[in-house]
């Protein structure tokens, strides 16, 4: 028999893999918050129910999002948890820190709240777990004056979030780093100002690897790509040949457009560049060989959510391709006319996506201005409607 | 921005709080204000915020507004 208070908790600590339970535990030896929460996490196992009540203040002063209230619905238990509220803080973008910019973090929740940390969530932000109301505002002064910016929660422009991109990754297309810290300052009174019918995440990833899974989880994805050729170096192709690499099986048969042939008989390699849509897999086997067109820039997505409200969506593509420069004009022209168009258009708690699929995808390319192209077809021959507007019809033709 | 538009949004609240509901979308403000640019009523009611007698109320995923005078004093 064992005399632990935390019995099913401690089942948690079993195994080879790190444990948030053995982390709570050792913040316990310091934070009394740490100790009810692991006392109340326990008793939620126990009874099989959450012990949360959530929802209530949003933030410090002049901020709209950023802190989510947490109550305990047993503060007669657990006295130390009665609040304990998520802080959202804006990530450094990429997610590189200075190991000083991290002490400095942490120092300052080990200051105001439960020392517990979450990095990352989600969304992107760093997230503190555990303050009371008390410490909401001193808290946010310490984050202001090491640099730091809460992030976005409620209904509104969450944090955005890009990958690595050309910081450490040779497949970038575009600067995702740069594109996601324009859009944050550009964007910070959507952020801290929750104004839209709900939620909007914007996600970079330099290319269509998708590291921020960027085409799942958010309204709107920028997706590094490129036009033109894939750049072939044909004897680091014939390098992968003579090493083994099965680059009929494992490249051309497996390329989803079926745009590569391999000849055995001259080891050769030949692209139909018009037939490719850029899925990066025979980069991925052959990085030596084979490396993004010259011309980059980015696809614009939307649509895609997560499964809250109503079912996952993945985005689709409106814009196949756009050059993306400093100071990135036609992109934030084109952000402000989809979410005005969401905003006036949307019912409460409805995503992009969903708002799309409600009115119709020719309603939304009307509103924003975009053309109808081939690449937004969802599944190709599976829909042999043509649909017209009014206007669109010669009425002489039609008599 | 105008101060009549302001009034309007504030009687909106006040006259909607009279019942059980005390917290409302941005969209309900907006549709309670048929004859109003979207966008003038979205900037007087965050005038209201600033002034504080609006707040925010956010469950994290959804946020909601309500005048400060009902805001749930454990909250």
């Amino acid at each position: 028999m064992t005399d632990s208070k935390t019995p099913l908790l401690d089942e948690l600590e079993k195994g080879p893999w790190p444990s948030f339970v053995k982390e709570i535990k050792q913040a316990a030896e310091k934070k009394p918050a740490a100790a009810d929460l692991l006392n109340q996490l326990e008793l939620s196992y126990k009874d099989r129910i959450g012990h949360w009540k959530h929802g209530g203040i949003v933030g410090v002063k002049g901020y709209g999002s950023g802190v989510i209230g947490r109550y305990s619905d047993r503060p007669d238990l657990f006295p130390n948890v009665q609040a304990f509220h998520t802080m959202r803080v804006n990530h450094p973008t990429g997610w590189f820190y200075k190991t000083d910019a991290l002490r400095k973090l942490c120092d300052i929740w080990d200051k105001h709240g439960s020392g517990l940390t979450n990095l990352h969530g989600s969304t992107g932000d760093a997230i503190l777990l555990g303050t009371t109301t008390e410490h909401l505002q001193p808290c946010f002064d310490d984050l202001s004056e090491a640099g730091f910016d809460l992030g976005g929660s409620g209904s509104a422009l969450r944090t955005p979030s890009a990958c690595v991109g050309p910081a450490r990754c040779e497949w970038a297309c575009i600067d995702s780093l740069d594109i996601c810290y324009q859009a944050t300052m550009t964007l910070q009174d959507q952020i801290h100002r929750p104004m839209f019918p709900y939620k909007f995440k914007i996600k970079v990833s330099a290319c269509a690897n998708d590291c921020v899974s960027a085409i799942a989880r958010s309204d709107l994805a920028i997706m590094g790509t490129w036009k033109g050729r894939i750049q072939v170096d044909p004897a680091e192709v014939r390098a992968y040949a003579d090493a083994g690499l099965d680059i009929r099986g494992e490249v051309c048969d497996l390329c989803p457009t079926k745009c590569m042939e391999w000849s055995e008989a001259d080891r050769t390699l030949v692209i139909h560049d018009g037939d490719c849509n850029r899925c990066m897999h025979c980069l991925n086997v052959m990085p030596k060989a084979l490396r993004p067109g010259k011309e980059r820039g980015a696809s614009i997505l939307v649509g895609g959510k997560a499964p809250i409200v109503q079912g996952s969506l993945l985005s689709w593509v409106i814009v196949p391709f756009m050059k993306l420069e400093p100071p990135y004009t036609e992109l934030f022209d084109l952000i402000a006319r989809i979410q005005d168009w969401w905003d006036e258009n949307g019912r409460s708690r409805e995503r992009l996506g969903e708002l799309i699929n409600r009115l119709g995808m020719r309603h939304f390319l009307k509103a924003v201005g975009l053309p109808a192209v081939p690449q937004m077809v969802k599944h190709p021959r599976t829909n042999p409607y043509v649909f017209f507007w009014p206007e669109e019809i010669d009425k002489k033709e039609v008599k | 921005m105008s101060a009549e538009i302001k009034e309007r949004v504030l009687a909106y609240f006040r006259e909607k709080s009279k019942g059980d509901k005390k917290m409302f979308y941005i969209k309900d403000v907006v549709k309670g204000l048929p004859d109003v640019d979207r966008h003038a009523v979205q900037a007087a009611v965050k005038e209201l915020l600033d002034e504080e007698v609006l707040k925010y109320w956010s469950s994290g995923s959804t946020t909601y507004l309500m005048l400060a005078e009902n805001f749930p004093k454990d909250a």
